[in-house]
C-alpha cells in the first residue's frame, strides 16, 4: 500500500487478463478500479488522486452507484492508471498522447488555461462569489482565511451551506497550522506577531465549526510554508500566491479553467489533495 | 436577422490560427453552454435551439440567452437568431425550467474569436475546440437579412478558401449531436 500520491502501475500481464480486458471492453470503470486494487494494491484514495476525482466519486463508481460516460473521464482514468495502448483501444480511446492534429501544445497555446487576470482579490470578488454560488465543490487553500471565509462579511461566507439552505455544496478548507514553524515564519513575513496570526486561524476555525453542523464542511491544518493561494469552484480555479511582505489577498489572481491537457489546473488540484492528505483535520 | 454561418473541420490548426492572428486580435473565451428543449423534444425535432451561454473571457463573464429558429438555408443550416444578455444566469435558468423546459445537454466550448471585415461584411471567425470532440473547428459567420444569405455564404466561402479550407472540409455536424454521441 502506497500513499495517495504514489503512481499506480499494474504489471503488464494484469492488462492481458481476460477479466480486465472484458471490463475495459464493457467500459465498466468500477471493475477496472477493483482490478487496480487487486493487481496494484491501489487504495481508493490513490485511484482518486491518480484520476483527478474525489474519493467519494471513486467509491460511487466502484459500488455501481455512478457510471462513467464522458470521454475526458475515460482519458483521465486511462492516463491515471498508465494504461498501455492496447488497453486504451479496448476502452475506445486512441493510443497515447498527441492524438489530434494540433495536439496538446497547440490546444494550450490557442486555448490557454488562464482565461482572466485580476490585479487583486477584490477585483475578482464578484466573479468568485458567482462561481461559488453555482458550484457543487469549493476548495480553499489559505493562511487564516478570515477575509475569504471566516467572518460574516467574508468573500465566500454567503455561499456556504447554511446560507444556501443546504444545496449540497461540499466545502474543504485548508488553513495554516497555528502551532507550526511555518506560521511563525509567515507572521514575520507580513510584520505580524505569531500570536496574532495564530489566533486569526483559530477564530476562522471556530467560525467554520458553526457551519459544519449544518453542511458538508471540512477544515484542515497544514504545516508547510504557504506558497499558493487557491480557491476552486468545480472546474474553475482562482490562483494567487503568498510571498514575503505580501498578503494573500493582495496577490494578483489568475482564473484557471480546467482543460484536458492543462497542467496548471491539474497541478494545483493535485497539490491541494496532497496538502490535505498530509494535514490534520480539525473539523 | 439570420446568422449566415459555415463550419469546417480544420486539419492544419496552427496555420489557420497564424493567418487569423495576422488578421485580427483574438478574443480567447470559454463558453459554458446549456441547451434546453421541451419535454417532448419538439424544439430539437423542429431544428430550433434554446440556449443559455456563459462566456468566460479576459474582460469579464457574461451570460446570453439565445433562441434560434429552424434553418432557412438547407446547405449551410443558417438560422434566424434572437439573442439577449441576462444579468443573473441562475435566475434565467430557473425561468426556463419553471416554464417547463428541460436541460437537453450542457458542455464547454473553447474559442478564439476574431472580428474583422471582409467583402464589406462584418464577420466573426471562431476557432473552436470542444474537449469531448476530437479535432479543431472553424466557424465563420455574419448577420444578414434573409434575402442576402446566399451572397453572404459565398463571401464566407471565399474567406475560408483564403484560409486554405475547401468545400470538402465543411461540416453540418452539430456540437450538441457529437457531444451527445460521445456520452452515449
Amino acid at each position: 500500500m502506497g500513499t495517495a500520491l504514489e503512481p499506480i502501475e499494474l504489471p503488464n500481464w494484469a492488462w492481458e487478463r481476460a477479466e480486465v480486458r472484458q471490463a475495459l471492453r464493457a467500459r465498466d470503470m468500477g471493475a477496472v478500479f477493483r482490478h487496480a486494487q487487486q493487481y496494484a494494491g491501489a487504495s481508493q484514495a490513490r485511484i482518486a488522486t491518480a484520476t483527478g476525482m474525489t474519493q467519494a466519486r471513486v467509491s460511487e463508481i466502484m459500488s455501481g452507484r455512478r457510471e462513467v460516460s464522458r470521454l475526458d473521464v475515460y482519458e483521465r482514468i486511462a492516463d491515471g492508471l498508465h494504461m498501455p495502448d492496447d488497453a486504451r483501444h479496448l476502452l475506445g480511446l486512441a493510443a497515447g498522447r498527441e492524438r489530434r492534429a494540433g495536439g496538446a501544445a497547440f490546444d494550450l497555446a490557442a486555448f490557454p488555461e488562464v482565461v482572466r487576470v485580476y490585479a487583486a482579490q477584490n477585483s475578482a470578488a464578484e466573479e468568485i462569489q458567482q462561481q461559488a454560488r453555482e458550484a457543487t465543490e469549493l476548495d480553499v487553500l489559505a493562511v487564516r482565511g478570515l477575509g475569504l471565509i471566516g467572518l460574516n462579511d467574508s468573500l465566500l461566507r454567503a455561499c456556504l451551506p447554511r446560507e444556501q439552505g443546504g444545496k449540497g455544496l461540499r466545502v474543504r478548507i485548508a488553513l495554516l497550522d497555528p502551532d507550526s514553524d511555518a506560521l511563525a515564519r509567515r507572521a514575520a513575513e507580513i510584520g505580524e506577531s505569531a500570536e496574532s496570526l495564530a489566533s486569526g486561524v483559530r477564530l476562522a476555525e471556530a467560525r467554520l465549526r458553526e457551519l459544519a453542523e449544518v453542511g458538508d464542511v471540512g477544515v484542515w491544518r497544514y504545516r508547510m510554508l504557504p506558497t499558493w493561494r487557491l480557491i476552486r469552484t468545480d472546474g474553475t480555479m482562482f490562483v494567487g500566491a503568498f510571498d514575503a511582505g505580501w498578503e494573500g489577498h493582495e496577490s494578483a489572481l489568475y482564473k484557471v479553467m480546467e482543460t484536458p491537457h492543462g497542467p496548471l489546473y491539474r497541478g494545483f488540484r493535485r497539490m491541494f489533495e496532497a496538502v490535505i492528505d498530509s494535514a490534520e483535520r480539525t473539523i | 436577422m439570420i446568422e449566415a454561418e459555415l463550419k469546417a473541420r480544420v486539419h492544419a490548426p496552427e496555420t489557420v490560427m497564424r493567418q487569423l492572428d495576422e488578421r485580427a486580435t483574438a478574443r480567447v473565451e470559454v463558453y459554458r453552454d446549456t441547451y434546453y428543449d421541451r419535454p417532448d423534444g419538439s424544439l430539437e425535432k423542429a431544428g430550433e435551439e434554446l440556449r443559455m451561454r456563459t462566456v468566460h473571457g479576459a474582460e469579464g463573464t457574461r451570460t446570453v440567452l439565445t433562441y434560434k429558429g429552424a434553418a432557412v438555408d438547407a446547405e449551410s443550416g443558417s438560422k434566424p437568431e434572437h439573442e439577449t444578455r441576462v444579468d443573473d444566469a441562475d435566475q434565467a435558468h430557473a425561468i426556463l425550467r419553471g416554464l417547463g423546459h428541460v436541460e437537453l445537454i450542457a458542455f464547454e466550448k473553447r474559442c478564439r474569436n476574431y472580428d474583422f471585415t471582409a467583402y464589406g461584411r462584418q464577420m466573426l471567425a471562431t476557432l473552436v475546440r470542444v474537449p469531448e470532440i476530437d479535432g479543431t473547428f472553424l466557424e465563420v459567420e455574419t448577420i444578414v437579412d434573409e434575402a442576402d444569405v446566399p451572397a453572404a455564404l459565398d463571401d464566407i466561402r471565399a474567406v475560408l478558401t483564403g484560409l486554405g479550407i475547401g468545400a470538402e472540409d465543411l461540416t453540418r455536424e452539430t456540437y450538441t449531436g457529437a457531444v451527445a454521441a460521445q456520452r452515449r
